[in-house]
């Protein structure tokens, strides 16, 4: 199969999309090579702005364009990359082999609200917020609020297995899809609704296949009615385990708060909100004031703890310049292990929130049924307030990422998740494996009735791009060991793409054999979305997930 | 390819593998490779024996034999799994509230040992109390909708399976992923054509349910309103069905008011414990709540759960409210005896027949599943195929020509 | 031009561009622009982070990033969104600038320059003074597309007593916003000192346009004219009057498309829905996207020269909500937004500038304007 010129190439697409829907201008080639994973921040902030550009870039009409466009790829072996709003963190839209980047959204029309059994039908490219949107007005809800909802798509939820912070309530993306579209490299574009009795759900295995067997195009969800009433409780525990504790017996008591968070100590202290009242502490800063600085939301919350440890390192930065902020994160992350140390020593107690919503009556006996639960569990009340600050603030946290970027540094989050029993113990592995190399903060959200999932975020510093990544690598190298050590998975809900990729044999052992096998049936050529989700080793390079083979 | 070795060669071979006293060997028609039920007691040897399949190009079932295998096989060597030695319990998790087994422990085996726990599972008992959970999933005889506990696929937290060729494969148990598809999916409700389910863990619940609430309607319509304005209450129950017992059938029609007025039955069964709450408080809860359904209904509270009929059989088929709404209107008074509608929640149900229905009536019902089901070939039929060329090159688990 | 070679005018937005470049796009849903091309590209983010990029030295600025910088409504909704507050418009403004200065902007001059309007066209309309105490400045769109809404305005004022209200000679300039927001700061510069003397000595000035009133109200002190009558919208002069006046309420379902400059840039956002509850028996139907949160039609940001296709796009968005609303009937205070409007609307669909409805309610005129 010779590739084809890039001319050649441009013709062919054109005859199935119009040449005005298609794009090799540089621009586009610079937008569309890459998405939000970190380490493609890190390049942008070293000056590699287009280090993975498309060959070209698609806007197809419709299904059948899309078909057209992937069967056109599977004659030539032209890697193709689905793309709905490049908003991934895992680098999964990265062109890395260049060829074609197919961006969905012009098929971003609800088809169908089908009131009496509050289901919905919608195509792939529209946007999370819009779809949204759109339920309301018709009176139903998702449910379903990642914090990129502004940002992405319906087909990025269904590709990655995407999580909404009502997860508990509402499940995972997963968990509300009653069926999908889908087109495939040979052309076929089949629906899996269209099943009878038997045979396996191919529903969910295409979900979170990361654009790596086919294009999905739409889908039809459960839609839930807008919740008529809405109660935000909060807790404070003096020990991290009570609160796990009183989690873990609100979610199986059968209660569905739609949220549920505990903080560890650290991150409590940022869920409170910044500290206005106490001015005399906030004017000689500590360098954990610095880190807390960046993350803490702009208004003031309701305090209700208070940091007040003598750091070893706190200066005295007055009024906090840009500059100087910057000053603070970089002495802050010159030594990750003794801030961690005083992070976690924060005499901060864990802070949770949880709320419930849904039908009135439901709702307050739950909240009070929870409530019980929670203070039999050691759990101090404290009221409404920081429940409603974080509902009010809850997507403000994304908009923080870019300010350590702006100082030079870097951040990412890792939400993996594990059964309740291994829950504190992965805790603690993966803030020992960190520690050493940046600072470490995290809550346990998305709880459900067997385990929950831990969201550490982690802000690192090196002086010049390449030692950034270098130091972005190993860290998650040794965080991802951590986890599967600690027997937990590696994604919640953030998805594999490329930086965990590495970690996908631990986790799935011999059952890549099932992936392999639909790859093979459904894109022979190997051209969907190439060098993402598993690695592409022969068979026999899969390592047998051994210890469990002699203990039948 | 087939292979040269005399039946007795083959028994030998599987005698090395297996305990002499863990292979029977089946009814032999003259000439084929020989058939022997074979009962692995531990994932060790169920892996060798696959392989051993695998080598010899025998055929290895998951049911039980039957006359047109050794037609349909020629030479090939047949064994036909027995999971009743792979029944241990491997992991009680009552922290995270799950359970490790192996595949071969039955329904009813595995509800008893966690009602001494006081524990259940999400699979209803009664239609597959004797059946292996490994069949029973592999079966997936239902899907989606659930009120409370969700689908079957939705009770198993993670699988471990052998492939054809021997290798052994099994996730960790997490409550939610997004490391690619959910790859269990494939064995469940496959029938054991790319894979043997050899181990399973399974989410477990308090058990709970004291009462049922039972609402007698005059029609299908009246029936659908009262199960609708249940779910749009917030209530969240453990079932809510419907169902049209047969007038001859004498269980208990009066004690939930059936007349020939009202055949048409609303069944609700509360869930609980919520906590610091006694069951008792969760029961009346449910029962002042539906009792308050503005018009008022007419409902009743039965200790216990509701008596059988409430056995599963085929056909079913997932049926949307719209298209719910649309056979109330259609049918009216005129409801079959046998139709039952399981899992009901806020998008439809499940259509099926309660067992212990028969003649038209059962035509009846059978007949309107057919219409709800889609039509035409399934397009999945030659990609699950060419799964099965890939994972299973030789045809050797469940071959579909026999 | 040498002097244009200096990075410095970007320089001053250094954080903004890199609070936006570092930023997962989360202002995408509220982008009209990106909405109606499905494209990152020309998101809020897609643009800025060229223009950091460009900042940066990483690209070259040529016609072919240049031209991308035009795919902007002006519209604000993104900084609206943004928590850094990011102000893009502005970020937008200040390239675009730098592109034409540097000569690689691929749309001419010519496209954002409107030659003064010949005086006859503004003396058809019912009065015109030469330099009035209270100046009526309709604008170029009202004047070409919808001259009898300005008659029914003159028309309410007489009504209502404001006599010395009238169009005058400043009424055929063009306030130069395109030229501005085109980045064409010189050109904008010669034409807001011919309007800023035009208008001089008016006691008031009431603005049609909410493109023009933001320009001459934030714009124009910028560069040291501003001015010393008080500057008003329509809206405001209308709910000034209205305080009197007898009203025979229309009895129609109408919905309220808000305009962006009025909503986001201007802040009035209650002004104009209470002129219109006072003329109106039915409660004003609001759109699924309105007040601050309006979805921009397209009208501005001189999109329709350089982004026609996206324009009329947007604009089909907007009749979309409409259709949503169950409405047959929306109103609007801004010239520019009818004009765009109307130039898709279904024939089920009218669309009146919101001094029509009130003319109906005081004057009982029913023509369309």
């Amino acid at each position: 199969m010779a590739r084809l010129s890039q001319a050649e190439l441009i013709a062919g697409l054109s005859r199935i999309v119009g040449v005005e829907h298609l794009s090799t201008a540089r621009p586009d080639r610079i937008a569309y090579s890459a998405d939000f994973w970190p380490k493609a921040q890190i390049w942008k902030q070293g000056g590699d702005v287009e280090r993975y550009p498309p060959d070209c870039v698609v806007w197809p009409a419709d299904e059948a364009e899309v078909v057209a466009i992937l069967r056109f790829c599977h004659d030539h072996g032209i890697p193709v990359v689905p793309y709905g709003g490049g908003s991934g963190v895992c680098g999964g839209t990265i062109p890395i082999h260049g060829g074609v980047v197919v961006d969905v959204k012009r098929l971003a029309q609800v088809t169908d609200i089908d009131h009496a059994s509050a289901v919905v039908t919608a195509q792939a490219g529209i946007n999370g917020q819009h779809l949204e949107d759109r339920l309301n007005a018709a009176g139903f809800t998702l449910g379903h609020f990642p914090s990129s909802i502004m940002c992405s798509t319906l087909g990025g939820w269904l590709a990655a297995r995407s999580a909404g912070q009502f997860s508990s309530r509402y499940g995972k993306i997963e968990d509300m899809v009653l069926s999908l579209r889908v087109a495939f490299p040979d052309g076929t574009l089949l629906d899996t609704g269209d099943r009878g009795p038997g045979g396996p759900d191919w529903t969910q295995l295409v979900c979170g296949s990361e654009g790596t067997l086919g294009v999905i195009t739409g889908a039809q969800l459960k839609v839930n009615p807008v919740p008529g009433a809405r109660r935000m409780r909060a807790f404070r525990f003096r020990h991290l385990e009570d609160g796990l504790r009183g989690g873990r017996a609100v979610m199986q008591a059968g209660l569905r708060p739609m949220v549920l968070r505990l903080y560890d100590p650290f991150d409590s202290l940022i869920a409170l909100g910044k500290d206005k009242t106490h001015g005399d502490k906030a004017a000689r800063p500590g360098v954990l004031d610095s880190l807390r600085g960046l993350f803490a939301t702009t208004t003031a919350g309701p305090h209700t703890g208070q940091f007040e440890r003598p750091g070893l390192l706190r200066r005295r930065l007055g009024p906090l310049s840009h500059a100087a902020k910057r000053v603070g994160l970089i002495t802050a992350l010159s030594a990750p292990s003794i801030v961690n140390r005083l992070a976690a020593a924060a005499p901060s107690p864990c802070l949770m929130i949880v709320g419930f919503e849904g039908h009135a009556d439901a709702v307050h006996a739950d909240a009070w049924s929870a409530g019980e639960l929670l203070a039999e569990a050691g759990g101090v009340d404290a009221g409404a307030g920081p429940g409603e600050h974080w509902l009010a603030r809850r997507y403000d946290v994304s908009f923080k990422q870019s300010r350590v970027y702006d100082m030079g540094g870097f951040v990412d989050t890792m939400e993996v998740a594990s059964t309740w029993d291994r829950l504190e113990g992965m805790y603690d592995a993966v803030r020992r494996a960190l520690a050493p190399h940046v600072f470490v903060m995290a809550h346990f959200s998305h709880a459900y009735r067997e385990g929950c999932s831990i969201y550490f975020t982690f802000v690192g510093y090196r002086r010049d791009a390449a030692k950034s990544e270098q130091l972005y690598d190993r860290v998650w190298r040794v965080a991802t060991d951590a986890v599967v050590g600690a027997g937990g998975t590696v994604s919640h809900h953030h998805g594999v793409g490329m930086s965990k990729m590495n970690a996908m044999v631990q986790e799935h052992g011999h059952m890549l054999r099932v992936w392999r096998a639909l790859k093979d049936v459904v894109d022979p050529h190997g051209v969907m979305n190439p060098g993402k989700l598993f690695p592409d080793a022969p068979h026999e390079s899969v390592e047998p997930d051994g210890g469990d083979a002699g203990s039948a | 390819m087939v292979s040269q070795t005399q039946p007795s060669g083959y028994l030998d071979e599987l005698r090395r593998i297996v305990p002499t006293e863990q292979i029977e060997p089946q009814l032999d028609a003259a000439g084929d490779g020989g058939a022997w039920a074979v009962e692995p007691a531990t994932q060790i040897e169920l892996v060798e024996v696959l392989k051993w399949a695998n080598g010899r190009h025998a055929a290895v079932f998951t049911r039980r034999p039957r006359r047109s295998d050794a037609d349909t096989l020629g030479r090939r060597p047949r064994i036909y799994l027995r999971g009743r030695r792979m029944k241990r319990v491997k992991d009680l998790d009552i922290v995270s509230g799950t359970v490790t087994v192996q595949s071969g422990i039955s329904v009813s085996e595995l509800h008893r040992l966690l009602e001494e726990r006081s524990f259940t599972t999400g699979f209803p008992t009664r239609p597959w109390r004797q059946e292996s959970i490994g069949s029973v999933l592999a079966a997936a005889l239902d899907a989606h909708w659930g009120p409370r506990y969700g689908s079957m696929e939705d009770q198993v937290l993670s699988l471990g399976v052998v492939f054809p060729d021997g290798s052994v494969a099994g996730g960790r148990g997490a409550p939610r992923k997004a490391v690619g598809p959910d790859f269990d999916r494939l064995f469940l409700g496959s029938r054991g054509r790319y894979g043997i389910i050899y181990e399973v863990t399974l989410r477990i619940y308090p058990s709970a349910t004291r009462v049922a609430m039972s609402y007698a309607a005059p029609d299908l319509t009246a029936a659908l309103e009262a199960v609708n304005s249940g779910i749009a209450l917030g209530l969240d129950p453990r079932a809510i069905e419907l169902l049209t017992p047969a007038p001859d059938r004498t269980w208990g029609r009066k004690r939930v008011g059936l007349t020939d007025d009202h055949p048409v039955l609303v069944i609700v069964e509360p869930w609980g414990p919520l906590a610091g709450r006694p069951i008792s408080w969760i029961d009346t809860h449910f029962a002042t709540t539906l009792r308050r359904l503005d018009p008022p209904l007419g409902w009743n509270m039965h200790e216990g759960l509701l008596p059988a009929p409430r056995a599963w059989t085929e056909p079913v088929v997932g049926v949307r409210w719209a298209r719910l709404l649309e056979l109330g209107a259609e049918l009216g008074r005129d409801v079959p005896p046998g139709l039952w509608l399981v899992r009901m929640s806020r998008h439809g149900g499940w259509l099926s027949l309660a067992s212990g229905v028969d003649g038209p009536a059962a035509d009846a019902v059978r007949g309107l599943v057919q219409q709800l089901r889609p039509a035409g070939p399934l397009p999945w039929e030659r990609f699950e195929a060419a799964l099965k060329r890939e994972l299973d090159p030789k045809d050797i688990l469940n071959p579909t020509g026999a | 031009m040498a002097r244009g070679r200096d990075p410095s005018p970007l320089e001053r937005h250094a954080q903004a561009l890199a609070l936006c470049t570092y930023c997962p796009s989360l202002c995408r849903h509220a982008c009209p622009v990106a909405t109606a091309e499905s494209t990152d590209t020309t998101s809020p983010w897609g643009l800025v982070s060229l223009v950091e990029h460009v900042r940066r030295g990483l690209v070259d600025l040529d016609d072919e990033i240049a031209e991308q910088l035009y795919h902007c409504a002006g519209c604000r909704a993104c900084s609206d969104a943004c928590v850094h507050d990011n102000d893009v418009e502005g970020v937008l403004v200040a390239a675009r600038a730098w592109a034409v200065s540097r000569g690689v902007t691929p749309f001419p001059r010519e496209l954002f320059e409107r030659a003064p309007l010949v005086l006859d066209k503004i003396r058809r309309v019912d009065r015109f003074e030469r330099r009035p105490a209270i100046a009526l400045l309709p604008g170029r769109v009202a004047l070409e597309t919808t001259p009898r809404v300005i008659d029914t305005l003159l028309a309410l004022c007489e009504r209502l007593d404001v006599d010395a209200i009238s169009c005058g000679e400043a009424a055929a300039l063009d306030v130069g916003y395109e030229l501005w927001y085109a980045g064409y700061h010189t050109e904008f510069v010669v034409q807001a000192r011919k309007v800023h003397a035009a208008l001089s000595g008016a006691r008031e000035l009431v603005v049609m346009s909410p493109e023009a009133l933001y320009t001459l109200q934030h714009v124009y002190p910028r560069y040291g004219l501003a001015f010393e009558g008080a500057l008003l919208h329509t809206s405001d002069l209308l709910m000034q009057l209205l305080g009197s006046a007898v009203v025979q309420r229309v009895n129609a379902r109408v919905a309220y498309h808000d305009s962006c400059h009025l909503a986001r840039h201007l802040d009035r956002v209650e002004v104009p829905r209470q002129v219109l509850r006072r003329v109106l028996t039915q409660p004003l139907v609001e759109l699924a996207a309105h007040g601050r949160e309006t979805w921009c039609c397209g009208a501005t940001g001189c999109l329709p020269s350089t982004a026609p296709e996206t324009a009329r796009q947007q604009a089909l968005a907007v009749v979309a909500l409409c259709h949503e609303a169950k409405v047959d009937r929306v109103v609007s205070f801004s010239p520019e937004c009818i004009a765009a409007l109307r130039a898709v609307a279904p024939p089920g669909l009218r669309v009146d500038h919101a001094v029509t409805l009130v003319g109906e309610a005081i004057i009982g005129d029913t023509a369309a304007g």
